[in-house]
């Protein structure tokens, strides 16, 4: 029990019950939170020590360079943050089956509102707690205390971040109700997520490699935004341990995140009365009519057709496989500049990027077959309706595995078909390491089958540990055996071989709980 | 002789940390609506899920019109239909999706399927929601979806656990009418049910479970005199059979 002596109904007390769901996976799984502390200790030992003396060693001085950075680096840890606190809060309010309890009960909403919210800053401030704490406690025993500051800065940004997220989530409500909410929420949170990294790759995108942008970027930063004596310098200066700065910025964020909480707690109530209601509201027409011919097709066809329907009717579930697509973009269009200004007889793209590129395909092919995968053969809705069907067990898994991969194919399939016209020997290894990642994902996918929610699909990495580890370095196998090859080397050869090792491993150790 | 029956389970067992279907055996005659009772605990779902082919018994046997389930279940799945007091359903899909996958699965030819499809939903007045996913379906419109994904390959042993379980007067009684329509029609039906009243109008015999074992069979008429109550109520009937005080 946590915090046991606060009165029932109290904001503490709600906020223990709040954060003992939220922990109860790692609170069950004891070993676990040993092997992280274990972890954490390792690297405060063997990465945050010698950066300690390093930084002991060198005089940071405010100038408008280090402002920006430090500001820069708290920006993406404020959008990273802010895409778990919307998610979150879209989650909150639709699948957590609290909230009527909470509702009906004789408390007001807006304590309701505001212990959410603190449980929505606390939850995504715990990774970054962890990474923090592997340089500044080092920092700190070293006698660099002004490090200890990343703690309320931490702090701040997750209140800072829990009350945009939740501002967002009820404008979106407001905007374009409840139904459509939970689908675009957890969209702009991926996108969110992504923002800071797609940023930085606008290099790969813009027409003119970003020199534009980027000159005006750096005219900006010279402009003096930075200097000491900008508010924009706060946060930065906060880090580095002004006290001014650091008090201003603590206490300016806990007071915006009381307002919005007042603000809004009365709409809370009213919104999350909404969101319980979007489920047993009448549901809308497909708008597609489904005819005699519709119902054509054997066991196989009528198995893929279905999971392919649901996969692309299921929005939220979509998005978060699709946002590892976004990481591919960047080099999507460094390829596809390339193409354009190849000459024949000219390599517009260096060899290196290209087997680069590969790689990175290769992996994501599985990974992206590997998320499918599960949600095609785990995350099945009816195993009972399967399971008492007239077709073979085996039969419905192989179509399952086939309606996975073809997302994959259409996906990624247009940038392995421009990388055949680059350069056909990269692309037809691209292509092998490909289909090969992808098979592969689904087939581990298979032999550590074990029935689950959709809803549950983040968390599938916990269902077999061993399953995931293998998977992604089954994914990283093949994409060093495609990138070597691509380069014409026989060591490809070696990642090939401890590939398909750790295959037969897999299908070894695998002990899948079948649902149908 | 086991030819001509629906359903034969012989001396089938299935322990979990105690006996849940103790060497059962029980014959069900084709052409029959047969209601299974029990109290809670008492083997029934264990037993239907069995038949159904979703557990695999620890010994005994199950035959279905005469195929020997354990042996060659998928010719014996080709027979049955199961629906249980949870909808197997796809929220994501709609009605006649939901059918055309269920339709396809069991291999029922395209123009047939969609015939029975459009007929079991214009029945159970689904046919003006035919389109629309079934995630914003109320409970008993859910039950209907799954209960048309049920007949939808005529089935001809349907086999139903708890299926009026939170369907309200005019779902409820949708549902028993169709089951006695499609016995009439020649199929059977075995369900399971604590509304006592539902298996006293419905079910040509009865068969009362308690501790994985059969305890009594038989019409209605039989069971009372076998409880040496003539003018009891079912419910009356089933608490002596089982034990209980009346």
């Amino acid at each position: 029990m946590i915090l046991p002596s606060a009165p029932p109904g109290s904001i503490l007390w709600l906020l223990g019950n709040e954060l003992r769901l939220s922990f109860r996976g790692m609170k069950r799984g004891g070993a676990r939170m040993w092997i992280v502390i274990g972890v954490l200790v390792l690297l405060m030992l063997v990465v945050g020590g010698p950066m300690a003396f390093f930084l002991g060693h060198v005089t940071i001085g405010e100038t408008p360079a280090v402002i920006m950075m430090f500001d820069l680096v708290l920006l993406a840890v404020f959008t990273l943050i802010l895409s778990q606190t919307l998610s979150a809060t879209v989650i909150g309010f639709f699948e957590r089956g609290d909230l009527d309890l909470l509702l009906s009960s004789p408390l007001p909403p807006r304590r309701i509102l505001t212990v959410r919210a603190l449980a929505i800053a606390i939850a995504p401030l715990l990774w970054f707690v962890g990474l923090a704490t592997i340089l500044v406690i080092p920092a700190a025993l070293a006698g660099q205390f002004r490090w200890l500051t990343v703690y309320p800065v931490l702090a701040a940004l997750g209140l800072l971040a829990s009350a945009a997220g939740i501002s967002l989530a009820m404008a979106l409500f407001r905007l374009i109700g409840a139904r459509r909410t939970r689908a675009v929420g957890q969209i702009m949170a991926a996108l969110i997520g992504a923002a800071f990294f797609m940023t930085g790759q606008l290099r790969n995108m813009l027409p003119d490699r970003g020199r534009q942008l980027f000159a005006g970027v750096s005219g900006w930063a010279d402009s003096g935004v930075f200097e000491p004596s900008s508010p924009l310098s706060w946060p930065a200066r906060a880090v580095l341990g002004d006290l001014v700065p650091l008090v201003v910025f603590v206490g300016g964020s806990a007071l915006l995140f009381a307002a919005v909480v007042a603000g809004l707690g009365r709409r809370f109530a009213s919104d999350a009365g909404l969101a319980a209601g979007v489920g047993a509201g009448r549901s809308r027409a497909t708008g597609r009519k489904v005819s005699a011919r519709a119902f054509e097709g054997g066991p196989d066809a009528t198995l893929i057709r279905k999971e392919l329907r649901l996969l692309l009717r299921d929005a939220t579930l979509l998005s978060q496989v699709l946002l590892r697509l976004l990481y591919v973009i960047p080099l999507g269009f460094a390829v596809i500049r390339g193409a354009s200004r190849q000459q024949p007889g000219a390599d517009a793209l260096g060899s290196a990027q290209l087997i680069g590129l590969t790689v990175v395909l290769v992996f994501m092919a599985g990974q992206l077959a590997g998320s499918l995968a599960w949600i095609t053969v785990s995350a099945e809705d009816a195993p009972e309706l399967l399971a008492c069907a007239p077709v073979d067990g085996g039969r419905v898994r192989r179509a399952k595995l086939a309606a996975a991969m073809i997302p994959v194919a259409v996906l990624l399939g247009p940038l392995l078909l421009v990388l055949i016209g680059l350069s056909p020997w990269v692309g037809v290894c691209a292509l092998a390491g490909a289909a090969g990642s992808s098979v592969s994902a689904g087939l581990i996918n298979l032999w550590f089958e074990k029935p689950a929610s959709r809803k549950t699909f983040r968390g599938r990495r916990t269902g077999s540990v061993i399953g995931s580890v293998i998977e992604v370095l089954v994914g990283m196998g093949w994409g060093a055996t495609a990138g070597l090859a691509s380069a014409g080397w026989y060591w490809a050869l070696a990642p090939l071989a401890i590939t398909v090792g750790l295959l037969v491993l897999a299908s070894t150790v695998a002990n899948p709980t079948r649902g149908y | 002789m086991s030819g001509t029956e629906a359903l034969v389970l012989k001396r089938l067992r299935k322990v979990y940390a105690r006996p849940a279907v103790d060497d059962l055996d029980l014959t069900i005659h084709a052409g029959e609506l047969y209601a299974l009772l029990g109290p809670n605990g008492a083997g029934k779902t264990t037993t239907l899920r069995m038949v159904a082919g979703l557990l695999k018994p620890d010994s005994g046997s199950i035959s279905v019109f005469g195929v020997d389930a354990l042996a060659d279940p998928i010719a014996a799945k080709r027979l049955l239909a199961w629906l249980p007091d949870e909808p197997m359903l796809y929220d994501k899909l709609t009605p006649l999706e939901y059918l055309q996958f269920v339709a396809g699965l069991w291999g029922v030819d395209a123009k047939t399927a969609y015939a029975r499809a459009e007929e079991l939903l214009r029945w159970l007045d689904l046919w003006d929601n035919r389109n629309e996913r079934c995630e914003g379906f109320s409970r008993g419109m859910k039950q209907k979806a799954a209960l048309a994904g049920a007949l939808v390959h005529e089935p001809r042993l349907l086999i139903l656990d708890e299926p009026l379980t939170g369907l309200d007067a005019t779902v409820a009684r949708q549902v028993k009418d169709l089951l006695q329509a499609r016995v009439k029609a020649g199929a059977t039906v075995i369900l399971t049910t604590h509304i006592l009243e539902v298996a006293e109008r419905l079910a040509d015999r009865i068969g009362i479970i308690q501790t994985g074992k059969l305890r009594a069979e038989g019409t209605l008429t039989e069971l009372r005199a076998r409880a040496g109550d003539s003018d009891g109520t079912l419910e009356d009937v089933f608490l002596q059979l089982v034990g209980e005080p009346t």
